[in-house]
Protein backbone atom coordinates (compact mmCIF):
# COMPACT_ATOMS: atom_id res chain seq x y z
CA UNK A 1 0.00 0.00 0.00
CA UNK A 2 1.09 3.18 -0.58
CA UNK A 3 0.11 6.56 1.85
CA UNK A 4 -2.42 8.07 -0.79
CA UNK A 5 -4.09 4.57 -0.94
CA UNK A 6 -7.97 4.30 -0.57
CA UNK A 7 -9.24 1.52 -1.98
CA UNK A 8 -7.55 -1.92 -0.52
CA UNK A 9 -8.91 -5.50 -1.07
CA UNK A 10 -7.87 -7.84 1.61
CA UNK A 11 -4.93 -5.93 2.78
CA UNK A 12 -2.23 -8.20 4.16
CA UNK A 13 -0.63 -5.78 6.22
CA UNK A 14 -2.56 -3.25 7.72
CA UNK A 15 -4.42 -3.90 11.22
CA UNK A 16 -6.53 -2.29 14.21
CA UNK A 17 -6.70 -1.86 17.59
CA UNK A 18 -9.54 -4.31 18.65
CA UNK A 19 -8.86 -6.83 16.04
CA UNK A 20 -9.99 -10.36 17.12
CA UNK A 21 -7.40 -13.21 16.29
CA UNK A 22 -8.37 -15.04 12.81
CA UNK A 23 -10.29 -12.43 12.23
CA UNK A 24 -9.32 -11.00 8.35
CA UNK A 25 -9.78 -7.66 6.79
CA UNK A 26 -11.57 -7.51 3.29
CA UNK A 27 -11.67 -4.09 2.37
CA UNK A 28 -9.87 -1.11 3.88
CA UNK A 29 -11.41 1.65 2.58
CA UNK A 30 -11.19 6.19 2.66
CA UNK A 31 -12.82 8.45 1.24
CA UNK A 32 -11.81 8.18 -2.61
CA UNK A 33 -8.40 10.62 -3.60
CA UNK A 34 -9.87 12.31 -5.97
CA UNK A 35 -12.82 13.96 -3.24
CA UNK A 36 -9.21 15.64 -1.70
CA UNK A 37 -8.74 17.56 -4.99
CA UNK A 38 -10.56 20.78 -4.63
CA UNK A 39 -8.52 21.10 -0.80
CA UNK A 40 -5.42 20.40 -2.69
CA UNK A 41 -5.75 23.11 -5.52
CA UNK A 42 -6.68 25.55 -2.88
CA UNK A 43 -3.59 24.21 -0.34
CA UNK A 44 -1.45 25.19 -3.30
CA UNK A 45 -2.99 28.76 -4.50
CA UNK A 46 -2.59 29.46 -0.63
CA UNK A 47 1.24 28.70 -0.94
CA UNK A 48 1.52 30.63 -4.08
CA UNK A 49 -0.36 33.55 -2.80
CA UNK A 50 2.83 35.47 -1.11
CA UNK A 51 4.77 34.96 -4.72
CA UNK A 52 1.97 36.73 -6.63
CA UNK A 53 1.65 39.20 -3.74
CA UNK A 54 5.27 39.72 -3.83
CA UNK A 55 5.35 40.34 -7.14
CA UNK A 56 2.23 43.24 -6.78
CA UNK A 57 4.91 44.93 -3.55
CA UNK A 58 7.67 45.28 -6.74
CA UNK A 59 5.16 46.84 -9.15
CA UNK A 60 3.07 49.25 -6.79
CA UNK A 61 4.97 49.12 -3.10
CA UNK A 62 3.76 47.58 0.32
CA UNK A 63 0.29 47.44 1.50
CA UNK A 64 1.43 48.16 5.06
CA UNK A 65 3.04 51.36 4.30
CA UNK A 66 1.32 52.76 7.76
CA UNK A 67 3.15 49.80 9.88
CA UNK A 68 6.88 51.33 9.34
CA UNK A 69 9.51 50.49 11.54
CA UNK A 70 8.70 46.55 11.80
CA UNK A 71 9.00 43.76 9.04
CA UNK A 72 5.18 43.44 8.44
CA UNK A 73 5.35 42.00 5.18
CA UNK A 74 7.74 39.64 6.43
CA UNK A 75 5.17 38.65 9.91
CA UNK A 76 1.90 38.49 7.47
CA UNK A 77 3.34 36.35 4.85
CA UNK A 78 4.35 34.01 7.66
CA UNK A 79 1.67 33.65 9.46
CA UNK A 80 0.03 33.51 6.10
CA UNK A 81 1.78 30.68 5.63
CA UNK A 82 1.42 28.77 9.11
CA UNK A 83 -2.34 29.36 8.19
CA UNK A 84 -2.02 27.53 4.56
CA UNK A 85 0.09 24.56 6.36
CA UNK A 86 -2.53 24.08 8.82
CA UNK A 87 -5.05 23.98 6.65
CA UNK A 88 -3.43 21.90 4.53
CA UNK A 89 -2.61 19.45 7.27
CA UNK A 90 -5.99 19.55 9.01
CA UNK A 91 -7.88 18.15 5.65
CA UNK A 92 -5.10 15.63 4.72
CA UNK A 93 -4.68 13.95 8.55
CA UNK A 94 -8.72 14.42 8.47
CA UNK A 95 -8.79 12.55 5.25
CA UNK A 96 -5.94 9.76 6.04
CA UNK A 97 -7.44 8.59 9.44
CA UNK A 98 -11.19 8.34 8.71
CA UNK A 99 -10.78 4.56 7.39
CA UNK A 100 -13.74 2.26 7.22
CA UNK A 101 -12.87 -1.03 7.64
CA UNK A 102 -14.78 -4.58 6.43
CA UNK A 103 -14.13 -7.92 8.34
CA UNK A 104 -15.37 -10.61 8.21
CA UNK A 105 -16.72 -10.67 10.98
CA UNK A 106 -17.98 -6.75 11.14
CA UNK A 107 -18.17 -3.25 9.52
CA UNK A 108 -15.59 -0.63 11.53
CA UNK A 109 -16.12 3.06 10.95
CA UNK A 110 -13.31 5.06 12.91
CA UNK A 111 -14.21 9.12 12.57
CA UNK A 112 -11.09 11.61 13.14
CA UNK A 113 -11.20 14.90 13.28
CA UNK A 114 -8.13 17.17 14.37
CA UNK A 115 -7.71 17.77 16.87
CA UNK A 116 -9.90 16.56 19.69
CA UNK A 117 -12.40 14.30 18.38
CA UNK A 118 -12.11 10.31 17.68
CA UNK A 119 -14.51 7.87 17.53
CA UNK A 120 -14.36 4.26 16.46
CA UNK A 121 -18.44 2.53 15.99
CA UNK A 122 -18.96 -0.88 14.76
CA UNK A 123 -21.57 -3.23 13.35
CA UNK A 124 -22.21 -7.03 13.03
CA UNK A 125 -23.65 -8.70 10.42
CA UNK A 126 -26.48 -9.84 12.02
CA UNK A 127 -27.32 -6.87 12.98
CA UNK A 128 -27.23 -5.63 9.78
CA UNK A 129 -30.91 -4.93 7.90
CA UNK A 130 -30.56 -3.42 4.65
CA UNK A 131 -27.57 -2.50 2.70
CA UNK A 132 -27.70 0.03 -0.53
CA UNK A 133 -25.25 1.99 -2.68
CA UNK A 134 -25.60 5.40 -4.27
CA UNK A 135 -23.78 7.50 -6.88
CA UNK A 136 -25.40 10.85 -7.12
CA UNK A 137 -23.43 13.10 -8.68
CA UNK A 138 -21.45 13.43 -12.26
CA UNK A 139 -18.27 13.38 -10.46
CA UNK A 140 -19.17 9.96 -8.88
CA UNK A 141 -20.16 8.69 -12.05
CA UNK A 142 -17.15 9.60 -13.75
CA UNK A 143 -15.00 8.21 -10.75
CA UNK A 144 -16.75 5.70 -9.35
CA UNK A 145 -17.10 6.22 -5.57
CA UNK A 146 -20.15 6.82 -3.63
CA UNK A 147 -22.09 6.11 -0.17
CA UNK A 148 -22.90 2.90 1.20
CA UNK A 149 -25.56 2.62 3.21
CA UNK A 150 -26.42 0.11 5.27
CA UNK A 151 -29.39 0.02 8.26
CA UNK A 152 -28.96 -2.08 11.73
CA UNK A 153 -31.04 -2.83 14.27
CA UNK A 154 -28.80 -1.54 16.32
CA UNK A 155 -29.00 0.98 18.12
CA UNK A 156 -27.00 3.17 16.08
CA UNK A 157 -29.15 2.54 13.10
CA UNK A 158 -27.33 3.83 10.36
CA UNK A 159 -24.01 3.11 8.86
CA UNK A 160 -22.78 4.85 6.07
CA UNK A 161 -19.39 4.85 4.01
CA UNK A 162 -19.18 7.89 2.09
CA UNK A 163 -17.26 8.56 -0.64
CA UNK A 164 -15.58 4.89 -1.26
CA UNK A 165 -13.95 4.13 -4.16
CA UNK A 166 -16.24 1.37 -6.06
CA UNK A 167 -18.74 1.14 -3.58
CA UNK A 168 -21.08 -1.51 -5.83
CA UNK A 169 -18.45 -3.84 -4.88
CA UNK A 170 -18.42 -2.94 -1.54
CA UNK A 171 -22.03 -2.88 -1.19
CA UNK A 172 -22.49 -6.53 -2.63
CA UNK A 173 -19.74 -7.56 -0.31
CA UNK A 174 -21.19 -6.57 2.56
CA UNK A 175 -24.15 -8.03 1.29
CA UNK A 176 -23.45 -11.53 0.99
CA UNK A 177 -21.29 -11.42 4.42
CA UNK A 178 -24.69 -10.64 6.15
CA UNK A 179 -26.51 -12.78 4.26
CA UNK A 180 -24.13 -15.43 5.56
CA UNK A 181 -24.55 -14.40 8.86
CA UNK A 182 -27.65 -14.65 9.04
CA UNK A 183 -29.46 -11.11 9.48
CA UNK A 184 -32.51 -10.14 8.29
CA UNK A 185 -30.63 -9.22 4.79
CA UNK A 186 -32.04 -11.43 1.61
CA UNK B 1 -4.12 61.31 21.28
CA UNK B 2 -1.33 61.63 18.60
CA UNK B 3 -0.63 59.72 15.69
CA UNK B 4 2.36 58.18 17.59
CA UNK B 5 0.41 56.71 20.60
CA UNK B 6 -2.08 55.86 18.13
CA UNK B 7 0.92 53.62 16.21
CA UNK B 8 2.22 52.42 19.09
CA UNK B 9 -1.34 50.99 20.25
CA UNK B 10 -1.72 49.53 17.00
CA UNK B 11 2.40 47.87 17.14
CA UNK B 12 1.15 46.22 20.49
CA UNK B 13 -1.95 44.91 19.17
CA UNK B 14 -0.25 43.61 16.66
CA UNK B 15 2.20 41.79 17.94
CA UNK B 16 0.13 40.56 20.95
CA UNK B 17 -2.22 39.10 18.37
CA UNK B 18 0.58 37.32 16.40
CA UNK B 19 2.10 36.03 19.45
CA UNK B 20 -1.32 34.22 20.03
CA UNK B 21 -1.83 32.92 16.80
CA UNK B 22 2.18 31.63 16.95
CA UNK B 23 1.53 29.83 20.44
CA UNK B 24 -1.56 28.24 19.10
CA UNK B 25 0.20 27.10 15.91
CA UNK B 26 2.60 25.20 18.50
CA UNK B 27 -0.23 24.11 20.60
CA UNK B 28 -1.46 22.75 16.98
CA UNK B 29 1.66 21.26 15.96
CA UNK B 30 2.18 19.26 19.45
CA UNK B 31 -1.04 17.85 19.43
CA UNK B 32 -1.07 16.93 16.03
CA UNK B 33 1.81 14.95 16.68
CA UNK B 34 0.44 12.85 19.63
CA UNK B 35 -2.78 12.66 17.60
CA UNK B 36 -0.76 10.65 14.95
CA UNK B 37 0.80 8.73 17.30
CA UNK B 38 -2.29 7.58 18.63
CA UNK B 39 -4.10 6.99 15.61
CA UNK B 40 -1.39 5.06 14.73
CA UNK B 41 -2.23 2.65 17.85
CA UNK B 42 -5.99 2.39 16.75
CA UNK B 43 -4.89 1.77 12.74
CA UNK B 44 -1.69 0.38 11.85
CA UNK B 45 -0.61 0.56 8.62
CA UNK B 46 3.06 0.03 6.93
CA UNK B 47 2.95 3.42 6.08
CA UNK B 48 2.23 5.21 10.01
CA UNK B 49 6.00 6.25 10.00
CA UNK B 50 5.56 8.48 7.41
CA UNK B 51 2.73 10.32 8.42
CA UNK B 52 4.50 10.29 12.38
CA UNK B 53 8.07 11.26 10.59
CA UNK B 54 5.61 14.39 8.50
CA UNK B 55 3.90 15.56 12.03
CA UNK B 56 7.34 15.86 13.69
CA UNK B 57 9.22 17.99 10.34
CA UNK B 58 6.27 19.92 10.96
CA UNK B 59 6.77 20.42 14.72
CA UNK B 60 10.17 21.66 13.85
CA UNK B 61 9.09 23.85 11.15
CA UNK B 62 6.69 25.37 13.65
CA UNK B 63 9.51 26.21 16.41
CA UNK B 64 11.53 27.62 13.32
CA UNK B 65 8.60 29.66 12.52
CA UNK B 66 8.25 30.74 16.05
CA UNK B 67 11.32 31.72 16.36
CA UNK B 68 10.83 33.68 13.01
CA UNK B 69 8.46 35.53 14.35
CA UNK B 70 9.04 36.28 17.89
CA UNK B 71 13.00 37.26 17.01
CA UNK B 72 11.58 39.41 14.55
CA UNK B 73 8.99 40.88 16.46
CA UNK B 74 11.08 41.84 19.71
CA UNK B 75 14.51 42.62 17.63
Amino acid sequence: MNIFSAYLEKPTNIRFATQEPGEKIIFALRKAFVTNIPWIILSILALLAPTFYMNYVLKYGTLFSFYKGLELENIAIALWYVMSVIYTLERFITWYFNVYIVTDRRLIDIDFKPLFYKNVSEATYDNLEDTSFSMSNIFQTIFNYGNVLMQTAAEQNQFEFIDIPNPAKVQDIISDLAAKAGGGHE
Amino acid sequence: MSNMEFSNIVVIFLNTIVVIIVLMYLLFAVILVRQVSLMGQVIITGVDKYVKAMALIHLAFAFIVALFLINTLLL
